[in-house]
């Protein structure tokens, strides 16, 4: 009897060990960011260049993580990328005049958007559109731009 | 087509539910400490190579997501699965191997004991979540190794560590994409060592030999099943 009930006990904790196990793995991968879609909402903005900005990449607000990009799609009138973000939280409400820029993590790291707030009372709406947008600087046009400058300094 | 003999046995009226378990705890529970040792060792030795590899890039910092990404995806499936041929698959085929042997087979069908429903499905189902579930396990240890390795003995920054998972590692693609291939590998697993167990020829050799031909094949099964699995999870097909 006591052996029975060694067995049924290991099994009870081994299958409880495994559950462990996944919920370690999965709150190390998630950033456990349970967003809640009732409260998220939706903002669009085109871009002349995107520059390897992906889809699931951040949106930030000084540096803060407040959405992610969720569509990207190429305007075929005008030629820019037209960009769909989802803001996580409806209480992050965005001024009208606010900036949005394409940045890199670090030199060579992956891109996210940025939004500079502006100082408009007016708030954006869901599905509303940022009129401002800074596109992405590649590295190569920098570079160029700097030779341009020495070039004309000599 | 044995698999096929396996899955129609699955009693409709009643489930001999402790035979499920008590094989749990012979199939998976015992091979708890076998699966969270080797992936330890794993994990170190994926985050030294890591580092050696990514230290030419000047990108140590990625160690974690290149430790995640390679134990999540492959090696934690196919180790695990290797691991559980080795120590489960080999023990179902020699029990049952020896029951049919020495008579027990037909001692209890002299009983009308149903042998695919009280000997072969608790086994069957026993591997079938057993192995999942070990996996989750070497998935956690491995990269728990990785951590502990790369922090005291390579001296790398933690955070980054955790952050370069965070960042790069997804729950559906990879974490449940890995998991989803162990469910195959159970189902292989545990049909080819009854498959082995059942028909084994009645000498101790023929155990024997059973028990070999369990291991050999279904490591085979297991390493072409995770090729063609993987290309297909990865739309290559």
């Amino acid at each position: 009897m006591l052996r029975e009930k060694n067995s049924e006990l290991s099994v009870g904790l081994f299958v409880l060990l495994s559950f462990f196990a996944l919920l370690f793995v999965t709150v190390q991968t998630t950033s456990l960011n349970f967003k809640n879609n009732s409260g998220s909402y939706r903002l669009n903005a085109s871009f002349s260049d995107i520059n390897g900005l992906s889809v699931k990449a951040p949106v930030r607000i000084a540096g803060v993580k407040i959405g992610e990009i969720s569509q990207i799609n190429l305007n075929h009138e005008t030629y820019q990328a037209d960009v769909s973000l989802i803001i996580y939280d409806s209480n992050i409400k965005i001024p009208k005049d606010s900036v949005m820029s394409i940045l890199t993590e670090g030199v060579v790291g992956s891109k996210f958007v940025s939004i500079e707030p502006g100082f408009d009372a007016e708030m954006l709406t869901n599905d509303g559109t940022i009129g401002k947008t800074k596109p992405s600087l590649a590295i190569e046009q920098v570079i160029n731009e700097a030779i341009a400058i020495f070039a004309t300094k000599e | 087509m044995f698999f096929y003999t396996l899955s129609i046995a699955i009693p409709r009226k009643k489930i001999e539910w402790y035979q499920i378990i008590l094989q749990m705890y012979y199939i998976g529970a015992q091979t708890i400490s076998i699966i969270v040792l080797s992936a330890l060792f794993v994990g170190s030795v994926l985050a030294i190579q890591g580092n050696y590899i990514l230290g030419m890039f000047a990108a140590t910092d990625q160690l974690g997501q290149f430790v995640a990404l390679s134990v999540l995806r492959e090696l934690g499936p196919v180790i695990s699965g290797l691991l559980f041929i080795g120590r489960a698959g080999s023990t179902i085929t020699s029990e049952v191997g020896i029951m049919k042997l020495t008579d027990q087979i037909n001692a209890l069908r002299s009983m009308d004991v149903n042998i695919k429903r009280y000997l072969l499905y608790p086994r069957f189902i026993g591997t079938f979540i057993s192995l999942p579930l070990l996996t989750m396990l070497f998935n956690a240890f491995a990269i728990i190794g990785a951590f502990l390795i790369s922090y005291y003995s390579l001296g790398l920054d933690k955070g980054m560590f955790l952050i370069s998972i965070n960042r790069y590692v997804s729950f559906w693609d990879d974490v449940l994409a890995g998991l989803f291939k162990t469910l195959f590998f159970g189902l292989i697993t545990g049909t080819i060592a009854l498959y082995y167990g059942i028909n084994s020829i009645n000498s101790s050799t023929g155990v024997a030999l059973a028990s070999t031909k369990t291991v050999v094949y279904s490591s085979i099964a297991i390493l072409l099943c995770d090729y063609i699995l993987t290309s297909m999870l990865m739309r290559l097909w």
